[in-house]
C-alpha cells in the first residue's frame, strides 16, 4: 500500500533534520572513545567522586619496638594510599639509642607505609646514619619496626671509623646490632688514624 | 762434592748457612703504606662485639694478599680496625720480583694474625714457605713472623729451643 504523500512528506523533513545531527553525535562519539585522555579523565572523574583521598600536612608517627627503644617516623607531608598506607615526602625516621645500641637516622626522598604502620619503605637518596659515627647510603630501604629489621636490595655504600665499604646487598638487625653485607670490599683504615681517600 | 741430602742435614742441624737468596734473609715485598683492601663474600659486623666476622675474604695490601676461609677482623674502642685473624687454608702470597731480596713467595699455614697497629703478620701451624727465584727453595716451620716494615721473616720451629736434627727446627730444602 503506498504511503500518503503527506506523511511521506513530513517524514522525509524529519529525517532531513534529524539524521545530520546523528552524524554529528557519532562522529563527536568516535573522537571521544579513541582519545585516551578523555577516557582517563571520565574514569578519574569517577573515581574522584567515590574516592576521598587524605592529605597530611607535617605527618608525624611514633611507636616502640619490641626491644623497648621508641622510634619517631616525620615527614614534610604525606597522603593516604588506596591500600590503607600513607606516602611521605622527605620522610626522617629516628630509633632511639639504647644502653649498647646507638641511635639511628635515616632520610629519603620518598617513603610508604602499609596499613599497619609496621613497615615502612624509603626509596631516593635513602641516608642511614647512626651515633656511632657510620654512614650509609643506597637507593631503596625496607623498616620493619616489629623487629627492628633493615634491609637493603641494592647497593650500598658505608663509611665509618672502620673504613669505607662497598657491597651488593645488606641487611640488619638493629636490636642485636648485626649489620650483614654480601659481595662486600671494605678498604680499612690505619691503625693509626690515617683515613684512605676514595 | 756435598750431596743434596747431606745439605740438607747440616742445615737442619744449624751448622751450615743457607745460601744464595735464603743467605740474605728471608724476606716477604710489602709495602705498609699500601690500602688494606678486605674483599669477602659475606661480611658480618656484630657493632655491640666490635668484630667483622668473614666468610671466603682475601686480604691485599701492596704486593701482599692474605686468604683463608675464614677472617675475623677485632675493632678497637674506637671502631677503627685492630687485629686480623685467619683460620683455615691460610695462603700468603707476596708477587715481588723474581731473584730479588723479597722475590715472589708463597706460604701456607694454618692459621695466621696480623697486627695492624703493631705491623707484624704472624702464621702459625705447618708453615710451608716457597722462596719462587731461578733456583726455588722450600722452607717449613712452626712459626713464620712477618715484619710489615720492611718484610723482613723469620722462620722458627717450634719452641725455639734447640733440638737435635730433624726435631723442631726450620727445614730448607733447595731445589734442582
Amino acid at each position: 500500500m503506498q504511503e500518503n504523500p503527506e506523511t511521506h512528506t513530513r517524514h522525509v523533513v524529519v529525517l532531513r533534520r534529524v539524521l545530520p545531527l546523528l552524524a554529528v553525535v557519532g562522529v563527536v562519539a568516535l573522537i571521544v572513545g579513541a582519545n585516551d585522555d578523555w577516557r582517563t579523565a571520565l574514569q578519574r572523574s569517577a573515581e574522584t567522586a567515590f574516592t576521598a583521598e587524605l592529605a597530611i600536612e607535617a605527618p608525624e608517627f611514633a611507636g616502640q619496638m619490641s626491644d623497648g627503644r621508641r622510634y619517631r617516623l616525620i615527614a614534610a607531608r604525606g597522603a593516604s594510599t588506596q591500600n590503607g598506607g600513607v606516602s611521605l615526602e622527605a620522610p626522617q625516621l629516628d630509633i632511639a639509642s639504647a644502653a649498647d645500641k646507638p641511635g639511628v637516622r635515616v632520610t629519603a626522598a620518598n617513603g610508604t607505609t602499609d596499613a599497619a604502620r609496621s613497615r615502612l619503605s624509603l626509596t631516593g637518596a635513602v641516608a642511614l646514619q647512626d651515633d656511632s659515627g657510620n654512614r650509609l647510603t643506597t637507593e631503596q630501604l625496607f623498616f620493619s619496626s616489629d623487629d627492628g629489621r633493615l634491609q637493603a636490595p641494592q647497593r650500598i655504600r658505608m663509611q665509618g671509623p672502620a673504613g669505607l665499604l662497598d657491597a651488593a646487598a645488606f641487611e640488619a638487625d638493629t636490636q642485636t646490632g648485626i649489620y650483614a653485607f654480601d659481595k662486600a670490599k671494605l678498604r680499612l683504615n690505619r691503625a693509626d688514624g690515617a683515613r684512605e681517600r676514595q | 762434592m756435598i750431596t743434596r741430602g747431606v745439605m740438607t742435614v747440616l742445615l737442619a742441624a744449624g751448622l751450615l748457612l743457607p745460601t744464595g737468596t735464603a743467605a740474605q734473609g728471608l724476606r716477604f715485598a710489602t709495602d705498609r703504606n699500601a690500602p688494606l683492601d678486605l674483599e669477602a663474600g659475606r661480611l658480618v659486623w656484630q657493632q655491640t662485639a666490635g668484630r667483622v666476622d668473614i666468610s671466603g675474604g682475601v686480604l691485599v695490601q701492596g704486593p701482599l694478599s692474605l686468604s683463608a676461609r675464614t677472617m675475623q677482623l677485632t675493632l678497637g674502642a674506637d671502631g677503627t680496625p685492630d687485629r686480623l685473624t685467619a683460620a683455615g687454608d691460610v695462603v700468603l702470597v707476596s708477587t715481588g720480583a723474581p731473584n730479588s731480596p723479597a722475590g715472589g713467595r708463597r706460604a701456607e699455614a694454618a692459621t695466621a694474625v696480623y697486627d695492624l697497629a703493631g705491623q707484624t703478620l704472624v702464621l702459625d701451624g705447618g708453615v710451608k714457605v716457597n722462596v719462587q727465584d731461578t733456583r726455588p727453595v722450600n722452607l717449613s716451620g712452626e712459626s713464620l713472623m712477618l715484619d710489615m716494615r720492611d718484610g723482613r721473616a723469620k722462620l722458627s720451629g717450634g719452641g725455639g729451643t734447640a733440638k737435635p736434627a730433624g726435631k723442631g727446627r726450620a727445614r730448607i730444602e733447595l731445589g734442582r
